[in-house]
């Protein structure tokens, strides 16, 4: 069964105790790293341990949304406590998955973990379906018409006949399209070279183009293609040969 | 220490969620045994043993639906066919997180049970039965 670690941000002693002895009877489920009395080096602790839950009590402790606004972590799930009820209203503010009024009734905290529990459930199995989607899309062997391009917040289907040609860009891949659409992609440009079809050349280390949408060949200090977007790309000495034959030129 | 029921049998196959309400279970007093079973079959098969020990027999089923081996509905299906008298006084409750109507309007339709509750059953409900 899963162990959630949590942080604790508490000053008030009975309830620091309730948590502790919570975590004695349940310590299958319940761990606790760490118990602050403030928030002044929050950003910092949650960095270090990267727990799964912050328990955090409004009751005389200053937290708000910039609290934890620089984090290189996932951002805990949040449960705020109170022994003031109207303190819900921040919670929900604060998209915490619970609010809890001190006494902490063990009975209605277990129910705050469940709830913790399932959500990562459900955020695992939304990025193992959408990392799935991507990659039977991408596949060669099924040759899809579509490609798909994933950014960090979005997917992007595209008809393969459709890219003028992608750009390596680090480690992000650029995707020049017919009707000026451009599409950026959070994999790099070799991610993707299984799933271009015959169409594509890689002329060069950071470009892939679909010899549909090739304009003109300059031969000029190089060899260069100009494509229907008016973009002109290299193509690289060690590829010029093999560049020539693709095209039977 | 007082106890609201004898016996209450959980068929789930998610652990963490009978941990939950063994937990809930225990810390509100509701029972003063749980029988924890994780498919249909084998709380039929314990069933089946125990039809003739009354004190073995649960007052309150705990019953999720969607399990391997046997789920839910195949779980009440062959209840149904075995016909213990036990089963007139058991509080039979489907506990689920389907958001599929189709099962709510099957669990209701079926006479033997008492209630359908979605996950995650709390110490209220508990205390209500």
């Amino acid at each position: 069964m899963r162990v959630l670690k949590a942080i604790i941000v508490e000053n008030d002693i009975e309830t620091i105790k309730q948590f502790k002895k919570f975590e004695v009877e349940n310590s299958v489920l319940f761990s606790i790293i760490e118990i602050v009395q403030n928030t002044n080096n929050l950003a910092d602790l949650v960095n270090n341990h990267n727990p799964d839950l912050l328990i955090v009590s409004l009751d005389e402790i200053n937290f708000d949304e910039n609290t934890l606004s620089n984090l290189n972590v996932q951002k805990p799930k949040l449960v705020i406590i109170s022994k003031d009820k109207d303190f819900a209203f921040d919670a929900y503010k604060q998209n915490a998955i619970d609010f809890l009024i001190k006494p902490i009734s063990p009975s209605n905290f277990i129910i705050s973990l469940y709830k913790i529990i399932k959500w990562i459930d459900m955020e695992v199995v939304y990025q193992n379906e959408t990392i799935g989607k991507i990659k039977a899309v991408n596949t060669p062997q099924q040759n899809f018409e579509f490609l798909a391009i994933a950014s960090v917040d979005k997917i992007d289907l595209i008809r393969k006949k459709d890219i003028i040609c992608c750009k390596a860009d680090g480690k992000y891949t650029e995707f020049y399209a017919i009707n000026a659409i451009k599409l950026i992609s959070s994999r790099n440009l070799g991610e993707y070279s299984l799933s271009l079809d015959n169409n594509f050349f890689r002329i060069h280390h950071s470009y892939f183009i679909n010899i549909r949408y090739v304009e003109k060949i300059i031969k000029k200090d190089g060899l260069y293609c100009e494509m229907s977007n008016g973009l002109v790309l290299p193509v690289a000495k060690r590829r010029q040969e093999e560049f020539i034959k693709f095209i039977n030129l | 220490m007082s106890f609201k029921y004898k016996k209450i049998m959980i068929i789930d196959d998610s652990e963490i969620d009978n941990y939950i309400v063994k937990v809930l279970i225990n810390n509100n007093n509701i029972a003063q045994e749980i029988l924890e079973f994780n498919n249909g079959l084998e709380a039929i098969e314990y069933l089946e043993t125990n039809s003739n020990i009354s004190e073995n027999l649960p007052e309150v089923i705990l019953l999720d639906i969607y399990m391997p081996v046997m789920d839910g509905f195949e779980f009440m299906k062959t209840l149904n066919e075995m016909e213990l008298d036990f089963v007139k006084n058991c509080k039979i409750c489907i506990v689920s997180s389907s958001i599929d109507n189709n099962d709510v309007l099957r669990t209701k339709l079926n006479k033997n049970v008492f209630n359908y509750v979605s996950k995650p059953i709390t110490a209220e409900f508990l205390a209500s039965l």
